[in-house]
């Protein structure tokens, strides 16, 4: 199972953050800076995997985003980095090319989109255009519904 | 209104394109959040962000609360709010508009709602509460949208005790026609059985259902949950593995749509998590394994392609491979794959290979071999990780040989290594390793001088413990060992104090100061007063803590008899008599009087007293003529806090109704404490001054009842493969062949024309491989290694035997070690020569060695071990310690829970049944073997536990009123017989607290004896797995081992509790952790109460207390005394039962059995 997503800059900006076990605050916060410390300090040319803890970090660099996630002990990294770089293929699908920007403005699209991919720390739906018709389903009623509410009462 | 949104929905695809891409580039620019963004990027310093951030969020607190806000605004707000709080600012007066919005929205409100209560609140947030209504709605909602919102906030946060409320509405979900609303249920039924497994017991037909459905989206999401059930009892799922074995080839096979393609796999998600599954269920079971062997080949060859998401398949068949019953041929491939992982030059794939081979070499050592240049290569990797799962699979393939390297390259990565978690656990392994594999005395105690320096405070407190308890009882049995390993220890301490000490942790500085106030008298030549010196010299640094001072201050008072010392301690104590701490303050009294008087020094410390010729009196006897004369005078009797705390509670309880809800305080941890306390307290003073205990009774570090757990045996060195036994003096020289000289040398006969640095990695290969060779057939074959089986079934102090035997080998060739050092590697005759000496070290072990060992706590112990003669004894070390504490409290059955072999008359009629492949195990035969006071307990069938060409195991249990026996039979069916028998029993869960092992010298041809166990569960678990083996030797000279395991269930050790209504009152309101839940009633002739708690009793041994109308009261206990009442009463056809225990898991797990025994009837 995943314990937690986080999407940050390299500035260590935190874009994202998705937690799959109850954490209180402070700790929530600790882990954000050790992961952003821990991350960032890596070298160019080294592998994608660290431990923290009793926890396995993947992380993996796209543009100048980091997507870092962690894992149980038994769980498999190369599959983890997968499950990212399946979530940066359902950005980009959604935002169309996808960049930092799309992510910082409208993050709340970015939690909709990862909601429908993972649930509970678990993959949920692999396949990307179930995710991108459930996004666009949900996306549409917004659409309509402001249409609807706009329209004159007759 | 859902009703016209869903019309609206079904008619919009079209209108939709006009617009496809919705979200996208719409950076809400004009946006207020877009405002906010922007001008935070403007900022130069983190000061104005603050300000800004602050002006943003007292806008939002004034609009949230304006009544005029629309939810449409609020929804705008709440994302701000979001942002805020992301930035690391609190917004915590929005929670409960997020949940309004929630409550109230329109769907797309409500979409927000519902992200922003997921991030802003936690699953013990008080607010979560006013969730759960809105969460029932939308659950009942017509419209599919809001159904997946309810659901997905449902799997992010819920409080546990409001699953019931819902739970209903989520099953419901599961028959949906909406396949991603049958999904998404199923995966919130998995969160809630993580978080509540008890309250999802009843719907496991129900994941059967979704296993089958026909949707494969569904039945993905139903493998988590398995993968969970089945990780938790793998027994009860083995019918299912035909089923998975079957999808898994319909995966692999390419039968599902390309939808679930993931760049041209087929859904690698879902062939991983059957992978998994597989594996769990093929473990340690061959008929299940070889279902599933077919479809592993396939998987291998099929992920073939050169991407990610294939390596990751073949990572996990590779681990499914060697987690089943192995196949060679199977092995021989995934041993392969590694091989090609481990080469990869991509980094991530040489990261799992290292991975893969951690995991494989504990089965197939001779795997590392093959890749040794390679793990060499690694260990200088510029990437720490990289190196750091290098010296992960070298710990796993540490033996005598190449501890010395191993260890080394370990404390090198130490040295440099800045987290602490890391460190915590290197060092715990380095010091794993050193008490294990240690060549030699001055090694160890080097090593784990440096241990102690880089570990500091944070290291686990059992290795400085385990230290000093190997100092004081010795490394092996031989005296003169034990004070050479003293003396180093004395010598190393003493020349570390004389240099600067400001930089050694304290914790090392505890152990120094011990040391030396125990042993150095055994160093010749050495004044006291030298070393009171230094101790004087440490007393006084500024950050040494006043624990490591009261460590030093008893030191002192050990050395302070010889002359000279006198004086200076005269000067110490005189300054810390005045000290403001008062363990100090006593402490330095303490060490006038002795300092002074040298015969009450001489009495009270003697010098190299034997361990066991102290003795504590923990009932502080002594006192009682003191106690007694103060009770005549009128003192009240004395109560432990923790009694008192409990009267007080009942006193206050009384005024309450007798079954209102009691506010789950956490009595029993408190009380655990309170508990400890005074003991503690009356433990130290009475100890003071009067005996070696001291140093340890009074500061924290508790020597006493510290378990001795050596670590868990890692991988087991083999003695006689000794193929280069002579590189033992190589690997012993601390200083590794990076001198190029000394590694040309040596090598420049066997590879001339290899370059310096590869001779040198060479060198490093062969040191760091030693010993691994010989052993791949034996391991090859699936079964564990025959003469480490030895070792490992033997104690502590027999392993210590070992490793100091091959201590006076080396130090016997001490004098002709530097010989060595220039020829070694050619030498055969030396490798001849340290044959010869290893055969006398296994010679060691079948001779008779006897040790006696004595615990901490100064209660003497004499446990033999003999593993020569016909009835022997064999006490785990960390038994004996269990053992001292439960004779502490009250055990009585300990005493009676002998081990007895019983040697039977060979019989005709053993042929018959002890035939492997006769399944005919006359029941009544194998009990007739059973001695009187066995045969007359209730027990369970007798069962075939396993059995191999000449022995066979079978067992059963008893139950005895206060412990399970756990019956072991074995039977000889070969025609010889079978010499050095032993048994061994282990599970970490249950405390085996009666003898655990025995040998049986000689079991004749056909005859069979009869040996138990005693089991006791301390901890609730709802069924735990025994294992064991027994060891024997058929044929003279080589060991074979016969593995079993068996499950025992918590009704096992559930016992009835017999009390009265007033008794079972006043318990009921002493207990903390409770459990409600209602049942299925049985619904027969008569009182349904009755007949159902009937047959409860039946079932579960448990006792009615009373049965007074529509209610009962029933009690029980868990073995040896924790016990648990339930209040069962009828409501609304069904039973309400509320369970009370005062351990945390204990309702649960009977709860648990309570339910399936009424599921059955």
């Amino acid at each position: 199972m995943m314990r937690f997503l986080l999407l940050f800059s390299r500035q260590g900006k935190l874009r994202l953050q998705k937690w799959f076990t109850p954490l209180p605050e402070r700790e929530r916060k600790k882990i954000v800076r050790d992961m952003t410390t821990l991350v960032l300090a890596r070298k160019p040319r080294t592998c994608n995997f660290l431990h923290w803890k009793d926890l396995k970090i993947v992380y993996k660099r796209y543009a100048s985003l980091y997507f870092c996630c962690a894992l149980e002990e038994q769980e498999n990294e190369l599959l983890a980095l997968e499950i990212l770089h399946r979530y940066v293929e359902l950005l980009d699908k959604y935002f169309g090319n996808v960049c930092e920007l799309d992510i910082i403005f409208n993050f709340e699209k970015a939690y909709f989109i990862l909601d429908e991919f993972l649930m509970g720390g678990e993959v949920q739906e692999t396949s990307k255009q179930s995710i991108a018709n459930s996004i666009e389903a949900s996306d549409m009623l917004q659409e309509t519904m402001e249409e609807y509410m706009s329209k004159p009462a007759f | 209104m859902s009703d016209v949104v869903e019309k609206t929905l079904t008619a919009l695809p079209s209108l939709l394109s006009l617009d496809s891409q919705s979200g996208a580039g719409k950076l809400s620019s004009t946006s207020k959040l877009g405002g906010l963004i922007r001008s935070i990027t403007e900022l130069t310093s983190k000061h104005e962000e603050e300000k800004l951030i602050n002006r943003e969020l007292a806008a939002i607190k004034e609009q949230v609360s304006s009544p005029n806000t629309s939810m449409r605004q609020m929804k705008e707000i709440m994302v701000r709010a979001i942002y805020c709080e992301m930035l690391g600012y609190e917004a915590s007066f929005s929670y409960i508009h997020a949940i309004k919005l929630a409550q109230q929205g329109s769907a797309i409100e409500k979409r927000v709602g519902y992200l922003a209560v997921s991030l802003f609140l936690n699953e013990s947030h008080d607010l979560l509460l006013l969730l759960v209504n809105t969460v029932l709605k939308d659950l009942q909602s017509t419209n599919l949208i809001e159904v997946c919102m309810a659901l997905t906030v449902v799997s992010q946060l819920f409080p546990k005790d409001m699953i019931p409320a819902i739970l209903p509405l989520v099953e419901e979900k599961l028959t949906n026609p909406k396949e991603i609303i049958r999904r998404k249920a199923v995966l919130a039924l998995h969160k809630f059985y993580l978080i509540a497994p008890n309250q999802v017991q009843h719907i496991h037909s129900k994941f059967r259902k979704a296993l089958c459905d026909k949707d494969p989206g569904v039945m993905t999401a139903s493998l988590h949950i398995y993968l969970q059930l089945i990780k938790e009892n793998p027994d009860s799922y083995k019918d299912l593995t035909g089923s998975f074995v079957a999808i898994l080839r319909q995966v692999v096979g390419g039968k599902l749509p390309v939808d679930f393609n993931y760049h041209n796999v087929p859904a690698p998600w879902l062939q991983i998590q059957l992978l998994r599954i597989l594996s769990l269920l093929g473990k340690d079971d061959q008929s299940t394994s070889e279902l599933m062997y077919e479809v592993l080949d396939e998987s291998l060859r099929r992920a073939e392609m050169n991407h990610n998401i294939t390596y990751a398949i073949l990572y996990e068949c590779v681990k499914a491979i060697y987690t089943i019953y192995p196949k060679s041929e199977l092995l021989e491939k995934a041993a392969k794959c590694i091989g090609n992982f481990v080469v990869s030059p991509k980094i991530n794939l040489k990261y799992l290979g290292l991975k893969a081979l951690t995991y494989v070499v504990q089965q197939d050592a001779s795997l590392a071999l093959q890749h040794q240049m390679t793990i060499i290569e690694c260990l200088d990797h510029s990437d720490s990780i990289i190196k750091r799962e290098t010296l992960e699979v070298l710990f796993r393939i540490t033996n005598v040989k190449n501890v010395a390297v191993i260890v080394e390259k370990m404390l090198d990565f130490l040295k440099l290594c800045n987290d602490d978690y890391t460190i915590i656990d290197l060092v715990g392994k380095v010091a794993e390793l050193a008490e294990k594999y240690s060549p030699n005395n001055e090694w160890f105690i080097q090593t784990m001088n440096v241990v102690f320096s880089l570990g500091g405070e944070l290291m686990h407190p059992d290795i400085p413990n385990n230290f000093l308890r190997l100092l004081a009882q010795g490394f092996g049995s031989e005296e003169e060992e034990q004070q050479q390993l003293r003396v180093f220890a004395v010598d190393s301490y003493l020349t570390l104090l004389e240099s600067d000490t400001a930089h050694l942790p304290q914790r090392f500085l505890q152990v120094i100061s011990w040391a030396l106030g125990e042993f150095s008298y055994l160093k010749d030549g050495l004044e006291p007063c030298k070393v009171t010196k230094l101790l004087a010299k440490l007393l006084d640094e500024r950050n040494v803590t006043s624990e490591s001072r009261s460590w030093i201050l008893s030191a002192m008072a050990k050395l302070s008899a010889g002359p000279g010392a006198a004086a200076l301690a005269l000067q110490v104590s005189e300054r810390y008599s005045s000290s403001l701490d008062t363990v100090l303050r006593q402490q330095a009294l303490e060490l006038l009087h002795l300092s002074q008087d040298p015969e009450l020094h001489a009495r009270v410390l003697p010098h190299g007293a034997a361990w066991d010729s102290f003795e504590v009196d923990s009932s502080l006897s002594f006192l009682d003529s003191f106690v007694s004369e103060a009770l005549s005078q009128g003192a009240a009797p004395y109560k432990a806090p923790h009694q008192r705390q409990e009267e007080l509670r009942q006193e206050k309880a009384l005024s309450l109704e007798p079954y209102s809800i009691s506010l789950p305080v956490s009595l029993s941890s408190c009380s655990i404490t309170d508990r400890q306390s005074p003991t503690l307290l009356s433990m130290s003073s009475s100890l003071s001054g009067n005996s070696n205990e001291l140093k340890a009774g009074s500061s924290t570090l508790k020597l006493e009842g510290v378990k001795r757990v050596w670590g868990k045996e890692g991988y087991l060195h083999q003695q006689d493969a000794v193929e280069e036994a002579a590189q033992v003096e190589e690997a012993a020289t601390p200083a590794l062949p990076l001198s190029p000289q000394q590694g040309g040398a040596e090598s420049q006969q066997t590879h001339g024309d290899l370059t310096v640095v590869e001779q040198e990695k060479q060198k490093l290969a062969s040191s760091l491989f030693v010993g691994l060779g010989s052993q791949n057939s034996t391991f090859l074959m699936g079964k564990s290694d025959s003469t480490s089986q030895q070792f490992r079934r033997k104690t502590r102090a027999a392993d210590s035997t070992s490793s100091g035997v091959s201590e006076r080998s080396s130090s016997s060739s001490h004098s002709s070690c530097s010989d060595f050092l220039h020829n070694n590697l050619l030498e055969d005759s030396q490798n001849s020569l340290n044959t010869q000496k290893i055969g006398v070290s296994n010679g060691t072990h079948e001779g008779p060695v006897t040790q006696s060992f004595q615990t901490a706590n100064g209660i003497p112990e004499e446990d033999g071990e003999e593993l020569g003669n016909p009835l022997p004894v064999i006490v785990d070390s960390d038994v004996a310690s269990i053992g001292t504490e439960t004779s502490k409290e009250t055990s009585p059955f300990l005493d009676a829970g002998m081990v007895l072999v019983q040697p039977c008359s060979p019989q005709t009629e053993l042929r018959d049944f002890v035939q492997p492949g006769s399944s005919g195990i006359t029941q009544t035969s194998l009990r007739s073997q059973f001695p009187p006071e066995l045969s007359q307990l209730p027990h369970s069938d007798i069962s075939l536990l396993s059995s191999d060409h000449s022995l066979s195991l079978s067992a059963c249990r008893a139950y005895r009123d206060d412990a399970l026996l756990f019956v072991i039979i074995l039977s000889n069916c070969s025609q010889s017989s079978t010499n050095g028998l032993s048994v061994q029993l282990d599970c970490k869960q249950l405390k085996v607290a009666s003898l655990r092992g025995n040998a049986l010298e000689n079991l004749p041809a056909h005859s069979m004896s009869v040996c138990w166990y005693a089991l006791l569960m301390e901890e609730p678990h709802t069924q735990v797995t025994v294992a064991g083996s027994v060891s024997y030797r058929a044929v003279p000279g080589h060991t074979q081992t016969l593995q079993f395991t068996d499950k025992l269930f918590l009704t096992d050790f559930i016992r009835p509790l017999t009390l009265s209504t007033e008794e079972y009152g006043k318990l009921w309101l002493s207990f903390s952790q409770d459990v409600r839940q209602n049942l299925k009633l049985i619904q027969g002739e008569g009182d349904p109460l009755r007949a159902t708690l009937s047959a409860l009793k039946e079932q579960l041994q448990l006792h009615i207390v009373d049965i007074i109308g529509s209610e009962g009261i029933v009690a029980c206990r868990l073995l040896p005394d924790s016990p648990c009442l339930l209040h069962c009463r009828i409501h609304g056809g069904s039973l309400a039962v509320w369970l009370r225990s005062p351990l945390l898991s204990l309702p649960d797990c009977l709860l648990y059995y309570c339910q399936k025994t009424l599921e059955e009837c």
